[in-house]
């Protein structure tokens, strides 16, 4: 029975020293027989000697072809080649130090990038179905598919007539308010339908989830916290569970804690019931729904995109006024919470794969640099009897243990730099808690080790072990092997700066798109402005009360010592949605079927709020305090409403009507300066605003605009509402500068990377040119000196060299603006206000890229001119 | 390339199987051995035969010991094993039925 082929490997391996003796030998006593043979045939002896070592051809080969054929050879001679790699590197420490380290770069960026696309892109969601998770969502057919929260009455008609789900489960976020610490805290609450925790199918660490009970209408008092908030209020008290909070002037029981990672949908203290009622079957125009539902098992896209639309179908023809043109879709709940950072992430991934392109590239330039010492040693081997396959195994082998060093390195930079991401990036990246160096990215950097040696040591493993034993032997350093080396080193170091020059312009015309952003006049004045959002519906049931309310704390703010201006709003800039932000509208003297209607955007503010936002009048009036509830309906529209609907800007005085609020007709008194709501990089919405007086709504923020640094003044102007309702709870406060940077704070994170990304390809390029010039004057010592000594000036010298560098940056700056070009375009997406192909950009990267070049060949090539003639011709 | 050396070793080892039923040989006498049978179409050079010996040694089908040639020089024997011997009787039929199945397809074309 034939051994296992690692058992004969490991014992052949042991008995190598006997088995080599043995074969030695073995061959020898065979050519002594065939003397014997030669000489019994009559030959003499030295002639049949000499005959018999003809025919056996050289002994050291026999032996090595023999040893070959052994099982273990491949493991044996892995080994060997392993200890003799490490040997080698540890008699070229500065070598050896240059390329681990390189490598430790390149490999620990691309395991870095590839820990948190592992984590946010890869991974699957922390639930057990979770590729059978989705989200559902209506859309209006004429309007440009816009994603819409489902209306209650859609939710439960598509819960009841739907046909490719399991469970369907409504969420709507929500608040309760509670008292810590003695200040009153809103807590911010998912309120969802049965069946949210069966689809997501996590139970609860603490206690249960709700029972079906809990979730029939008035029944609503059980809670489940998250584990954060357990955490945070209660210090993870195990008895909580059971125990009643007093909330919003109501008791809840407590019946459960959710497992940490369980953070769904994301931001949230607890859970509650959400149960419907009668006026919920009615609504069908309120869209705040959020909707997620498990798909039955098996069905595909097709056949749920055809149940849906079934259903669309059937609620339009039934409800026309409502759901004509509304359609029905999904979206992978994967897709609905990372589908926002997945371009960031792949452009980072791509960033980094050049970065690792060029440490491979410069890698293989530097073990092309050593050529010569190596070529000798290798003819040495080859003459030997090692065969060309059996060298280039070694050489790759050896390649092998130092990138796997600069692997291990690697991974301790990865570390580092997932640190550094993870506390550079935006607060928003789903996910990212959960990236780390794990088994799976451990195994990534291995494996990446793995391909990085064979990316950078083919090249120069394949050139040495095809340069020819005699050859290499009678020319010594200088021979036409390396005139080889030195073409595919150009070749090499050409590559470097194309690609360098790719990335850098890919970072160049991120910077161009961020400075045009910042360089975006928002509308109004961020500076010095804080905002403070409130929910009192509750608190404050009637129209009067509200608009009281909201009066008299304006006046109270209006008192505090370092207020300049203070005015509140449903809606403020750049801040997620609060209340129903959109609305239909209808133009008095333009009649338009009730469905065909224009949507637009509403906000609802105090007089004050223009001022204190600093959002300037263009035409007309804005609201004053003599607009009431008793006297004409007013609105002031935007500059894009106006431009939309009064092309030829006579808004001013025309009456219109919107269903946002009490339905009267209203005239326009004032247009104003548009902002950009949801972003320096979006176009404005046509948005209608509408006095507080005659609207009244309970969810409002305030604005205040303060002298100094409004954070000083926040306590004193919490202080001042809470003198009117000392219960009162605020919503997280943030000035309007904290806004406006989060939501550019994804691009300026991705420019820092690729910026940071582009200097290392630079640096790594501008090295691999450092070292080829430096090797031409090593290399050209002698003829240099030849020239010197002829008359040549060293100024002479030295241009000839940097232009020889320049030369070759150009070449690769020529390579790398078409690989640009060509790349860039995956970028547009992320552009603002340049094109792919802004000359700006590709001349600055240019630019850039030509400079380094000339300094990295300028360095060396310092040393041929001060090198003396006499000298350098005496070196050979 | 790996195609051709194939079958060269695979005939190679069925020769030196079959040589070595007629008793032990060292290498040399072997190779002689070889050559004498296939009436000088084999001339099999060290380089060939001593890597064959090695790796049929290491599947077990033959046996190797140090001994004394007829000129009383050392050398090295192998012999064939059981296992050896059920190899050849293998390949002795694999290599007759190729051989007849060729043989059909040269006179039939």
């Amino acid at each position: 029975m034939p051994r296992p082929w690692l058992v004969r490997s490991f014992r052949s391996l042991l008995r190598r020293d006997r088995i080599d003796k043995d074969l030695d030998e073995e061959v020898r006593s065979y050519v002594a027989l065939l003397v014997d043979e030669k000489t019994a045939a009559g030959l003499p002896e030295q002639a049949a000697r000499r005959a018999a070592h003809v025919e056996v051809g050289g002994l050291e080969q026999v032996k090595e072809q023999v040893r070959d054929q052994r099982t273990g050879a491949v493991l044996e001679h892995f080994l060997q080649d392993a200890r003799y790699g490490l040997r080698m590197a540890a008699r070229n420490p500065g070598f050896a130090a240059v390329v681990i380290l390189t490598l430790a770069i390149g490999i620990g960026a691309t395991t870095a990038v590839f820990s948190v696309v592992d984590a946010v892109l890869l991974n699957p969601l922390p639930f057990p179905r979770p590729d059978r998770i989705v989200t559902v969502w209506q859309y209006s057919a004429n309007a440009a598919t816009e994603r819409l929260a489902g209306s209650p009455a859609n939710f439960l008609d598509w819960r009841e007539r739907s046909t490719t789900f399991e469970v369907m489960a409504a969420i709507e976020p929500s608040g309760l308010e509670f008292v810590a610490d003695g200040e009153p805290q809103n807590l911010r609450v998912w309120r969802v339908s049965q069946g949210f925790f069966e689809i997501l199918g996590v139970p609860a660490l603490h206690g249960r989830t709700f029972t079906a009970d809990e979730y029939q209408p008035g029944a609503g008092s059980a809670v489940v916290l998250s584990y954060g908030f357990w955490q945070q209020q209660f210090g993870g008290d195990h008895d909580l569970v059971g125990r009643t909070l007093a909330m919003s002037g109501r008791s809840y029981v407590v019946v459960g804690v959710m497992p940490p990672q369980f953070d769904f949908p994301p931001g949230r203290d607890l859970w509650a019931p959400r149960s419907f009622t009668e006026r919920d079957h009615q609504n069908r125009a309120g869209n705040y729904l959020n909707t997620i539902a498990l798909l039955k098992p098996g069905v595909t896209v097709d056949v749920v995109d055809a149940d849906l639309r079934g259903v669309a179908e059937q609620l339009s023809r039934e409800y026309p006024a409502t759901n004509r043109n509304v359609g029905i879709s999904i979206v992978p709940l994967r897709d609905r919470l990372v589908g926002e950072v997945r371009p960031y992430l792949i452009l980072l991934t791509g960033a980094v794969a050049f970065v690792l392109l060029i440490t491979c590239v410069n890698v293989a330039n530097v073990l092309l640099a050593r050529g010569a010492a190596r070529t000798q040693e290798l003819a040495v081997r080859a003459a030997l009897g090692a065969g060309r396959t059996r060298l280039f195994a070694q050489l790759l082998v050896e390649n092998l243990m130092l990138s796997l060093l600069g692997g291990l390195l690697g991974v301790v930079a990865a570390r580092w730099g997932l640190k550094a991401f993870i506390a550079l990036a935006p607060g928003d990246v789903p996910r990212l808690e959960e990236a780390g160096i794990n088994a799976t990215v451990l195994a990534f950097a291995i494996v990446l080790s793995c391909a990085t040696a064979v990316l950078f040591g083919v090249l120069p493993a394949r050139h040495f072990s095809k340069a020819k034993a005699e050859v290499a032997l009678r020319e010594g350093p200088r021979g036409a092997g390396h005139a080889v080396a030195n073409r595919t080193r150009r070749a090499l170091v050409i590559a470097e700066v194309a690609l360098a020059l790719t990335l850098l312009t890919g970072a160049s015309l991120l910077m161009r798109s961020f400075m045009n952003l910042v360089r975006v006049d928002p509308g109004f004045s961020s500076e010095n402005v804080v905002a403070l959002p409130v929910f009192v519906w509750s608190r404050y049931p009637t129209d009067a009360q509200r608009a009281t309310f909201f009066q008299e704390t304006l006046r109270g703010i209006d008192g505090v010592p370092g207020v300049t201006a203070a005015g509140a709003a449903s809606t403020i800039p750049f801040s997620e949605v609060l209340g129903d932000t959109r609305t239909r509208l209808t133009i008095e003297g333009r009649p338009t079927a009730a469905d065909a209607r224009p949507t637009i955007g509403v906000n609802v503010v105090t007089p004050s709020y223009f001022r204190a936002i600093g959002i300037a009048v263009v035409r007309g009036r804005t609201f004053v305090a003599t607009d009431l509830r008793d006297t004409t309906p007013v609105a002031v529209i935007n500059e894009t409403m106006e431009r939309r609907f009064w092309p030829d800007g006579d808004a001013l005085g025309k009456r219109i009507r919107v269903n946002d609020g009490p339905d009267v007709p209203r005239e326009i008194i004032g247009i104003v300066r548009d902002t950009r709501d949801s972003g320096l990089d979006a176009t404005p919405a046509a948005t209608v605003f509408l006095p507080h007086q005659q609207h009244p709504v309970g969810e409002m923020t305030y604005v205040v605009r303060t002298v100094g640094d409004p954070v000083n003044t926040v306590s004193s102007v919490k202080a001042a509402v809470w003198a009117i309702n000392k219960q009162l709870p605020f919503r997280p406060i943030t000035t309007l500068r904290q806004l406006v940077e989060t939501s550019i704070a994804p691009r300026q994170f991705v420019l820092v990377l690729m910026g940071a990304f582009g200097a290392v390809g630079l640096f790594l390029a501008a090295l691999g040119l450092f070292g080829l010039v430096n090797h031409l004057v090593v290399q050209r010592r002698q003829e240099i000196g030849l020239r010197i000594a002829l008359g040549a000036t060293p100024c002479g010298v030295v241009q000839t060299l940097v232009g020889e560098g320049i030369r070759l940056a150009g070449i690769g700056v020529a390579l790398g603006l078409v690989g640009a070009v060509g790349m860039t375009r995956l970028l547009s997406g992320m552009l603002f206000g340049v094109q792919p192909t802004d000359p700006l950009a590709l001349a600055g990267a240019t630019l850039v890229v030509l400079i380094v070049a000339g300094i990295a060949s300028y360095l060396p090539a310092r040393r041929a001119a001060a090198l003396s003639p006499m000298l350098a011709l005496r070196t050979q | 390339m790996f195609r051709k050396a194939a079958l060269v070793q695979g005939s190679l080892d069925l020769l030196i199987l079959q040589v070595l039923t007629l008793g032990p040989y060292h290498g040399l006498g072997l190779s002689r051995r070889v050559t004498q049978v296939t009436h000088g179409a084999f001339d099999v050079k060290p380089g060939s035969l001593f890597p064959a010996l090695h790796r049929m040694e290491e599947h077990g089908w033959l046996a190797s010991e140090w001994g004394e040639s007829e000129n009383k020089r050392r050398a090295k024997f192998y012999r064939l094993t059981s296992a050896g011997r059920r190899q050849l009787s293998r390949e002795t039929e694999n290599w007759q039925r190729i051989s007849v199945a060729i043989g059909r397809a040269l006179r039939t074309t």
